[in-house]
Formats: structure tokens, sequence, C-alpha cells
């Protein structure tokens, strides 16, 4: 580098180091988890019903109800031959609206679901099923220009919190079955929906 | 053209800041995070002479308050700009804390770290900067790599204007003098 011991200015070459000195680094990775754990603490980052949930002391209760309910969807799924579409019957997918608030009795509400899901597949009637998880991309072309913003549910509005893809002759069955939901007497919404076929 | 790129930037930012206020969730945050935090922690590694423990700690205590804050931020300076004047000041606390002044000397890991981007002529200067006494070393970063004027940095460091002018002329000198030595030390060992 020219020094420019007498001018206490920078000379030319000297910017052009200084301009080419980086101006980004990234940190290690456990920093964006140590501030969003500390944000989280402070009440400054708000957690989702669903992480709220599955926080100290429920964490080890919810692994338990999770094992339970992926074992209970295992079993339909696995040993049901409703695993392969049955041609000769409809497809209906039920949707399953919830409002944001977490109540006690959230882990007795999960196992019942898988229970029932698991009662649905001996009958041959699941084909599928999911809870959703509570953050999410909301996508929209404007003016050709593509937009995908952060969606997370507000607490207080109704939003989807799961689906179950079940087959029954007609609508009629179809709503026998999703009437027996347990989502239903918990005050969640089902919307039944049929697979259209064209 | 720079005007209208800090303009589109602002106005980004003003987005990403209202999404966060109204949702105060984890991804919008993120998204913040990771649109600032790579300038942050290069600011905080050079005003505290390349502690990466340090600088680490300095940008998260950068980002609490900012949050905390957040929603009276009026938009009267851009986003980054508010930010760093946050983490200057966090490092300035950091520094009056410890009640001693440090001469930093870059660690043989920050060495390898640049060694592998940068070439060696930036590594000389990256080790004047952070060797020089911690009132010249935030000066010269704010003004002659960050571009901070001296009204700035005199508002920023609670110094005044004429302050800043002589300690970057100081600052200058003796960064060219250990750029000289290393130079000079360089030749002889050839």
């Amino acid at each position: 580098m020219n020094l420019n011991k007498n001018d206490n200015g920078l000379s030319s070459e000297e910017r052009e180091k200084f301009a080419g000195l980086s101006r980004q680094r990234q940190p290690s990775p456990a920093l964006e988890t140590r501030i969003i754990s500390l944000l989280k603490s402070k009440g400054l980052i708000l957690m989702t019903p669903s992480q709220r949930f599955f926080t100290a002391p429920r964490l080890a209760g919810a692994f338990a109800v999770i094992a339970l309910v992926t074992f209970g969807f295992s079993l339909g799924k696995w040993q049901s031959p409703a695993s392969q579409p049955d041609p000769g019957l409809e497809t209906f997918i039920m949707l399953l609206h919830e409002s944001g608030s977490v109540d006690e009795h959230e882990a007795d509400k999960v196992i019942e679901y898988g229970k029932w899901a698991q009662t649905i597949a001996q009958t041959n009637r699941l084909r599928a099923g999911a809870k959703l998880r509570y953050d999410g991309q909301l996508l929209r072309r404007i003016d050709e220009q593509l937009e995908a913003r952060p969606f997370a549910p507000r607490e207080d509005s109704n939003h989807l919190g799961g689906y179950f893809l079940i087959q029954a002759r007609d609508y009629d069955e179809a709503v026998k079955i999703a009437s027996s939901c347990p989502h239903l007497k918990y005050g969640g919404m089902v919307e039944l929906r049929q697979i259209d076929k064209t | 053209m720079q005007i209208i790129t800090e303009y589109l930037a602002q106005l980004k930012d003003r987005r990403l800041v209202g999404n966060f206020l109204a949702r105060r969730d984890e991804h919008s945050f993120r998204v913040l995070y990771h649109r600032h935090t790579p300038a942050l922690y290069q600011l905080a590694l050079r005003l505290v002479g390349w502690n990466f423990q340090e600088a680490e700690e300095i940008v998260q205590d950068t980002w609490l308050r900012t949050v905390e804050a957040l929603a009276e931020f009026r938009w009267e300076s851009g986003f980054r700009t508010w930010l760093s004047g946050i983490l200057i000041n966090r490092s300035r606390e950091f520094y009056r804390a410890r009640k001693k002044e440090r001469h930093a000397i870059i660690a043989d890991e920050m060495a390898a770290e640049v060694a592998v981007a940068e070439n060696f002529d930036r590594i000389d200067l990256e080790q004047a900067i952070a060797a020089l006494p911690n009132g010249y070393r935030q000066v010269l970063v704010l003004h002659d790599i960050e571009g901070y004027t001296h009204e700035e940095i005199g508002r920023l460091l609670e110094i005044d204007a004429g302050t800043s002018k002589s300690q970057l002329s100081h600052a200058r000198r003796a960064m060219r003098d250990s750029l000289q030595a290393h130079t000079t030390g360089n030749t002889m060992r050839r």
C-alpha cells in the first residue's frame, strides 16, 4: 500500500483498500437461536399456540402424545386396506378449522383425534391425515410480481389446523363419518368437501 | 442511483418492521435478522478488534434493545443507521464496563478465517486497524470504512466533531506507522 505520511487525508490507493474491505460477515448460527430464545423469554416475540403447547412442563407429555398419534396413523395407514384408494368410493377432505386458543385439555384432544383416526382407518375409510404447522407463507401475484409474505394466524381468528382425507360412498356417509370427529366436540369446525374427479 | 437504492431499502425495512410489529412472530424477526446482522456483526468485529465472542455479545444486545424500542422508532433515520447507532453505543458501554483500554490483537483464528476470502493486503490493513487504541479505532472504522461524517460520529460517541477529526488524524498516522513497520519487517526477513 502506498503510504501517505505527509498528507493526513487518504490517498486514492488507501481509499481503494478501505473500499475493498468486507462489509458483511456471518456470525455463528447459534447466535440467531440465542437471540430468538431471549426475545421469547422477554415476551418480545410471541410464541404460537403450538409453541406454547410444546413448552415444559407439557413437553414430555406432548412427546408421548405424538408417539401415540403417529402410531395410530401408522396403524391405520399400513394395516388398513383403505390405504389403497377404493375406486368405488368417493374421496372427501375434512378441513379442520380451529381458533388459536389453547386449552388445558389439548393433550387429551390430540390422543382422542388419534384414536378416532385409527377407528376410521379400521373401516377402510381413512386415506390420510395431518396436523398443520402454525407458520407459513401466503403467495399471490400482483401486477405480474410474485409476492410471498409470512403468514401466522392470529390467536383470536379461525384458521386451518389440520385435515383428514376420507373415502365414502356419498356425501351422507361422509357427513356421518365427519360428524363423529372429536374436533366438533371441542368447538372446532369441520369443512367437508368432495374431491372433484374431473 | 445510490439515493434510489437507499430509498427502496428503506421502504423494504418499513414493510418488514411493520410485519414484525403486527405479528410479533419468529418468522418476521428472522427476516429482519438475516437482512441486517451480517453488516452489524462485521461492524462489531472491527469495533472490538476482532474478538468474536465480544462481537456476538454486542450484536445480541443490539437486537434485544432494538426490538424493545422498535415500536417507538420514528424513521427519522434509516433502519440500518439506527441499528448501527445502538450497536456503537453498546460497544462503548462494553468497554466502559471493563474499565480498560484494550489493544486488540487479531487472533490467529481471525487471520486464518480472513485469509480464506481476502488477500494479504487486506489482512495487514485489518490487523493495523485492530491494533489501534480503542478511541482511534472507533473513529477510523466509522469514518473511513462506514462513511459517517465527523458530526455524526460526534453524536454517536458523545465527543466534539473536532475531537473526532483529531482522533482520525492520529488513527491514520498510527495505522500507517503500523503498516510501514510491518512492510519493513517483512522486507528485512526476506
